[in-house]
């Protein structure tokens, strides 16, 4: 009984101060609009990023002088290292067969003998595939005898990091921005709201009605305002990403994560915010 | 039931009451008296424990103002029901919803709160117009509402805040015969008024607020 009473009465805080109410509404939808968004974003830049990255090899080049079963040694001894996920044993034979393809020429024609060395092409697991990690398994790789040297795209791996960092770092906080701009705004709406109904505070105190189930609508109303504001932010991600997917860019990765952490956000900004709200306000009324 | 032993209150520095005695008996009809501002609804508020004496003591039933605790007072005011004179009707539900709501508060159920609401507005001649907003009510029809949200709950006492200060000669008379029939059923009456010809008209023990005091 007590549960409808609270949930018609939260329902009712709708219709009075109907004007904050859709401002809110409106900022929720807005900004969880954009917090997915970015969420989409970095979903997409991400694995794009991870794609590069898992191109990521390191060439292992072999001592000349070493014969093809000690190579192989050597191949298993690489396997060893942790966070190595494959070695291929390219031979000079191998190496000789790819300058061909590469180049369209004969190694053998051009300098009569066949200076390439044999080399490990190494893959990296995922964890691995970053500048600080990569920087280690290769000093690894370059310990083992036998070994003359490894090469791989340090800087570029570099950059991918550092421009990694940045992106997070910025979505980060436009987030915390955003969520803090939406906090406030619903912190706000619920002390107008508070002050709307001060004449049925007042009745529900005078006919005995305890303190919690008095504060407890202006809670629900809260999370009700965060929950419709994400869900229709969720509603429109997921109509612009379908118009993104069918006239800009139809491999746009979207997963059902976002929904779920909008509308989860959406809830959890909308009770905290009108608790704290009420917590605060309700003294005065 | 009701004891208020030298009770002195002061609300932003200025003394309201200067050290009160009185007793209200169960069953008894009383007239709160005294010119405007001399504290009658500070006593009334009392009685609801809205305040509190900074010396002395109010008991209330079980109650002691120097003992009750926070979460106690929803259970006082269960037991007491209190009426303004600008009624206090909520103007965004009907008739029966704002009697209904003293019980929804309490957490009744719907039937038993049908049965409670039908009574209490067939006592105070509403029956007809529980579909009715507050706004197409007159006056009195309106403090009608008020005092059936009162008794609704069964109260020991019906705390009566010059509840025929905003009506006319008829609603007036129409609001002291229901008074007069609910304090017939049992039910105690603490009424304020500054209405002279009230007090002349109903014969009942009258407590006058003076400057701060009682006579």
């Amino acid at each position: 009984m007590n549960f409808w009473f609270t949930i018609r009465e939260g329902l009712k805080g709708f219709t009075r101060a109907r004007l904050s109410t859709f401002i809110t509404i409106t900022s929720i939808v807005f900004s969880h609009f954009l917090i997915a968004l970015f969420l989409i974003l970095s979903i997409n830049v991400d694995s794009w990023i991870g794609e590069m990255r898992s191109k990521l090899e390191l060439e292992v080049y072999i001592d000349r002088t070493l014969s093809e079963s000690e190579a192989g040694q050597i191949k298993k001894k690489t396997l060893k290292i942790s966070g190595i996920e494959n070695a291929v044993y390219i031979s000079k034979k191998d190496a000789a067969d790819r300058f061909e393809k590469e180049f369209g020429k004969n190694i053998y024609e051009i300098l009569q003998s066949n200076p390439l060395p044999a080399s490990l092409t190494i893959t990296l697991k995922p964890e691995f595939r970053n500048a600080p990690k990569a920087a280690v398994v290769s000093k690894e790789l370059g310990k083992i005898p036998g070994v003359e040297e490894v090469v791989y795209h340090k800087e570029l791996i570099s950059i991918i990091d550092n421009y990694m960092s940045v992106v997070y770092l910025v979505g980060i906080v436009i987030i915390v921005l955003l969520i803090t701009i939406t906090f406030i705004l619903l912190y706000n709406t619920i002390r107008l709201t508070i002050y709307a109904r001060r004449d049925i505070i007042e009745i529900m105190k005078l006919v005995g009605a305890k303190k919690s189930l008095i504060k407890r609508p202006f809670v629900i109303e809260g999370l009700l305002q965060g929950a419709v504001g994400a869900a229709i932010a969720s509603g429109l991600v997921y109509v612009a990403s379908k118009l993104i997917i069918k006239y800009l860019y139809p491999f746009l990765l979207i997963k059902m994560d976002v929904y779920i952490i909008i509308l989860s956000m959406g809830m959890l900004i909308g009770y905290f915010s009108s608790r704290i709200s009420v917590q605060k306000h309700f003294g005065h009324v | 039931m009701i004891e208020f032993y030298n009770v002195q209150t002061k609300i932003d520095k200025n003394i309201i009451l200067k050290n009160i005695t009185f007793r209200i008996l169960k069953g008894e009809f009383v007239f709160l008296t005294g010119s405007s501002g001399a504290g009658k609804s500070t006593v009334l508020r009392h009685i609801y424990m809205d305040i509190f004496p900074e010396q002395g003591m109010v008991i209330v039933e079980n109650f002691s103002s120097a003992k009750i605790k926070e979460k106690e007072i929803p259970l006082l005011r269960r037991k007491l029901g209190v009426v303004f004179q600008d009624f206090k009707l909520l103007s965004d539900r009907n008739v029966f919803d704002n009697v209904a709501f003293s019980l929804r508060v309490t957490g009744a159920k719907n039937k038993e709160i049908k049965r409670k609401v039908m009574r209490v507005l067939a006592e105070v001649n509403l029956g007809q117009k529980r579909n009715f907003y507050p706004r197409e009510l007159s006056g009195g029809e309106q403090q009608r509402v008020a005092i059936a949200r009162a008794i609704v709950n069964n109260p020991f006492i019906i705390l009566a805040d010059e509840p025929t200060g905003n009506l006319d000669a008829d609603n007036t008379f129409e609001i002291m015969e229901i008074l007069e029939k609910i304090n017939r059923q049992g039910t105690a009456v603490l009424m304020a008024t500054h209405s002279q010809e009230i007090l002349n008209k109903y014969p009942h023990r009258i407590i006058t607020v003076d400057n701060g005091q009682v006579d």
